[in-house]
């Protein structure tokens, strides 16, 4: 028995060094991942244009400055579009449309998807039967013939151009999730769960929703280019916002004929929105990552 | 053995390391001053826990470091090469050729989407030496028939899932023989396989490397199979060697205290028992109906009928063990009796009610007294919650309504009951040793105030020290709560000390039950006389190899 015990105590674990906690220890290893650095950065400038640009633009988005399509000039940096309006102004004042419909769609997106996805993971049987293939069918029909559809019916509201957009991210956020939540709730920690008679929307709460974290944010970044695209493409099609109103979206469609002779009015809000997606991208993998990373499933 | 003894001593040796040392990046030592040779036609084991550094000194022979370390001292001689002094393209052709490695996992090892004989030649494909079509096939029907597989057309073009486990590892070895290779590397071969399977495989690499006259370095952290197979053995302990020698020399006159503390950490069916006999437990008399009663279980999957009637009971403050090997049915049958596997027929009965068949059916009485550990301690712990989060979640599923302060104390009594420091609540599971994780483990299921635990294989995942210390603390939990345990496990060895009684499982078929020693002395099914015949004894080993320890030397 006495080398019995002495097997005890050389085993007997031995963490003796204060740790930080948890909580703040995920916050350092996000805040150290260069890619949500570089994200945040470039996300932030755009947002910073898009919520405060309206203060500086020098002239109204649709008072006529000059002729069109004129070149940057003194009164006119970035020059003149195709109705004669300030091309900088238009830009300042375009970007909150398009960064709230994108944002709140993706997020209302998303959380449907979650929702579905975790139903129809975690309960299976018959209600997930028909929610997959409920999902199945919704990603067959093409969606952007859907939402004319739509639109033609009810008008171009910002809020039903977002649950339309909304409602296109459901069934494919649903099958990611379902993926993730079928992965997750085989884990013994799981069983181990239910085993001691946890209700199932308790287990999903405690257990599944917090591993499914990473996934989500990585989701959502995927689907605010997908919703900046889309709605983009809307504005293209003169389907989001009406003009006069500035828009970035709206501002390529309407100057797309001067393209050679007033590049600037085009690109400036393409590079804008476009930074504003690969931003939003790199920020939530970063963050997505170091989570997985830092709470790692294995040793 | 005295024969290669002596003749080693005159011969060259095939492999000299000397003064290997591996290095972090960080500037850590991972394998520290180690050195050692190998004779051609012998078996060096070498043996150690999960993170002594075995696999990093075995990979020197291949010239091979994982990312971010290297070799930053000491000499690996492989015949007249000197490993580390070789170009990259000089390292290739040193693999496969002149040393060759058998993986632990050949399913895992082996591209699943290739013929056999495919990737058995594929070791063949060599710039510097090409072989025509003919010598090739030749090659890969020598290697198989070697290694007692047959070589005919139609086996050769099987895909790894056609073959057996023990098959696959045969494959394994014809991969790392077809290319004639003077050293062979194998890391763990055999841990995954069945005992009979696993004591074939032995006598086959012994045979293989006598008559090849191959040099083998065996890694193993099994101190039975080294002392069945390997001539001389190195113990490794923090990346250095703390004790090497001839096997007889080691395992009968350790030196070392780290030697001697494995060796009696070991499980084994014969010799001094791991804890001390089983005693009678006192069974608290206010709670004598906490009875376990299993009737006439049948259970499956979908078309496979998994369990064949099976029909036992534990009473309260006993320790069931059941044994049987990968596919006995024992996790289908452990997982029925907690509700996790609902479709069965038959009934399981607590205190003499019959428990509806899921978990979450079960009222939360009968559901907190009986609780379930698992094999693995890497999955049983939610990864993001921290050690006491996932406690108290536990706690508050068995006890809904309870003053936090109460709930805080449970928790901590449980974990000084498995001797652990109250400060890691605050720690996420990857902070932790596989034993302190499955110590966690045993403490989730103890907040439940649980009369009988469910093990299923808890500690066929970790190192024998902390196996040990696992077995002693559910021993201990025993003695002084009087808790029941069902003991789920494949190694006869393990039960040997610790059950009461023992059931053991073959196909779904409960062959023979009995009190433990009675089943182990006199075992009555041939099945069960097999598992005790091919389950590896380091004493029964030492004995048949170099006869019984003479008292007066």
């Amino acid at each position: 028995m006495n080398a019995r015990s002495s097997t005890t105590e050389k085993v007997a674990p031995t963490v003796s060094i204060q740790t930080p906690s948890p909580a703040s220890d995920n916050f350092r290893s996000v805040l150290r991942d260069r890619r949500t650095i570089i994200g945040s950065v470039i996300t932030g400038v755009v947002l910073l244009i898009a919520i405060f640009g309206p203060l500086f633009a020098p002239h109204a988005v649709d008072a006529y400055v000059g002729s069109p399509f004129a070149g940057p000039s003194a009164s006119t940096p970035l020059g003149v579009d195709v109705l004669g309006q300030d091309v900088l102004s238009r830009v300042l004042n375009g970007g909150r449309t398009i960064v709230w419909m994108s944002l709140v769609a993706s997020a209302l997106g998303v959380i449907g998807g979650v929702l579905l996805g975790m139903i129809a993971g975690f309960v299976r049987g018959f209600v997930g039967e028909i929610i997959m293939r409920g999902c199945e069918i919704w990603m067959a029909l093409p969606m952007i013939i859907f939402i004319l559809i739509i639109i033609a019916l009810f008008g171009r509201a910002p809020w039903l151009l977002v649950l339309l957009v909304a409602l296109g991210h459901v069934p494919q956020v649903t099958r990611v999730i379902y993926g993730a939540v079928l992965d997750v709730s085989q884990r013994e920690y799981v069983e181990s769960a239910v085993a001691s008679g946890s209700r199932v929307f308790e287990t999903a709460r405690t257990h599944i929703l917090p591993s499914l974290v990473p996934v989500v944010m990585v989701e959502f970044g995927l689907r605010v280019v997908w919703s900046v695209g889309m709605l983009a493409g809307l504005a293209l099609l003169g389907l989001g916002v009406a003009p006069p109103a500035a828009d970035w979206g709206l501002m390529i469609n309407e100057n797309r004929g001067g393209l050679s002779a007033q590049p600037l009015a085009i690109l400036i809000p393409l590079a804008l929105i476009t930074l504003f997606a690969v931003g939003v991208n790199l920020i939530t993998e970063g963050v997505g990552r170091s989570l997985g990373l830092a709470e790692g499933t294995t040793k | 053995m005295t024969t290669i003894e002596a003749s080693s001593a005159t011969m060259e040796k095939t492999v000299r390391v000397s003064g290997l040392t591996v290095q972090l990046r960080d500037g850590r030592v991972i394998v520290d001053d180690v050195s050692f040779e190998i004779a051609p036609g012998e078996i060096l084991g070498m043996v150690g826990q999960s993170g002594s550094g075995k696999t990093t000194t075995a990979l020197s022979l291949f010239g091979f470091t994982k990312p971010g370390a290297q070799v930053s001292q000491g000499r690996v001689l492989v015949g007249k090469t000197d490993v580390e002094a070789l170009d990259a393209a000089g390292k290739r052709a040193l693999r496969g050729r002149t040393v060759s490695y058998v993986p632990q996992d050949p399913r895992a090892s082996l591209d699943p989407a290739m013929r056999i004989d495919d990737q058995i030649e594929e070791v063949l494909d060599n710039a510097e030496y090409p072989l025509r079509a003919e010598e090739r096939r030749a090659a890969v029907e020598a290697a198989l028939a070697d290694v007692g597989l047959p070589n005919d057309r139609e086996f050769l073009r099987r895909y790894p899932h056609q073959l057996s486990g023990g098959q696959l590892q045969r494959v394994g070895i014809a991969m790392a023989l077809v290319g004639r290779p003077p050293v062979i590397v194998l890391d763990e071969p055999t841990t995954g396989l069945d005992v009979a399977t696993q004591s074939k495989i032995l006598a086959l690499v012994r045979r293989i490397c006598t008559s090849h006259n191959i040099a083998a370095l065996y890694i193993t952290h099994d101190l039975a199979v080294v002392a069945d197979i390997a001539d001389r053995v190195v113990v490794l302990h923090h990346g250095r060697i703390v004790e090497s020698g001839t096997v007889e020399k080691v395992y009968r006159e350790p030196q070392h205290s780290y030697t001697k503390l494995l060796l009696s950490a070991a499980p084994d069916l014969v010799g001094t028992p791991l804890t001390d006999e089983v005693s009678p437990i006192a069974v608290d008399s206010t709670e004598p109906n906490a009875r376990l009663d299993v009737k006439a279980l049948v259970a499956g999957y979908r078309r496979t009928q998994v369990l064949h009637g099976v029909d036992f009971t534990i009473d309260p403050g006993e320790c069931v063990a059941v044994v049987g090997e990968s596919g006995s049915g024992k996790s289908t049958l452990s997982r029925a009796v907690i509700g996790l596997h609902p479709r069965y027929t038959g009934t399981v009965s607590w205190r003499d009610r019959v428990l509806p068949k899921g978990a979450s059916a079960r009222r939360s009485h009968s559901v907190n007294e009986m609780q379930y550990i698992f094999q693995s301690p890497y999955n049983a712990l939610n990864p993001r919650l921290t050690v006491g989060q996932s406690l108290t979640s536990a706690r508050k599923l068995a006890f809904r309504h309870e003053p936090s302060a109460q709930r805080r104390e449970a928790i901590e009594s449980a974990v000084r009951r498995v001797e652990l420091e109250p400060h890691l609540l605050r720690l996420r599971p990857n902070r932790l040793s596989g034993g302190e994780r499955q110590r966690i483990a045993i403490a989730r299921a103890l907040v439940a105030e649980p009369r009988l635990l469910i093990c299923d294989e808890v500690t066929s995942s970790l190192d024998v020290l902390i196996q040990a210390s696992i077995i002693e603390l559910l021993h201990r939990l025993r003695e002084q709560d009087g808790l029941s345990l069902l003991f789920v496990t494949h190694d006869l060895a393990l039960v040997r000390s610790f059950a009461d009684r023992v059931l053991v499982l073959n196909q779904g078929r409960i062959v023979e039950q009995g009190p433990t020693a009675e089943v182990l002395a006199n075992p009555r099914d041939p099945y069960t006389r097999d598992l005790l015949r091919y389950t590896l004894s380091i004493a029964e080993a030492l004995d048949a190899r170099y006869g019984p320890v003479s008292e007066a030397g």
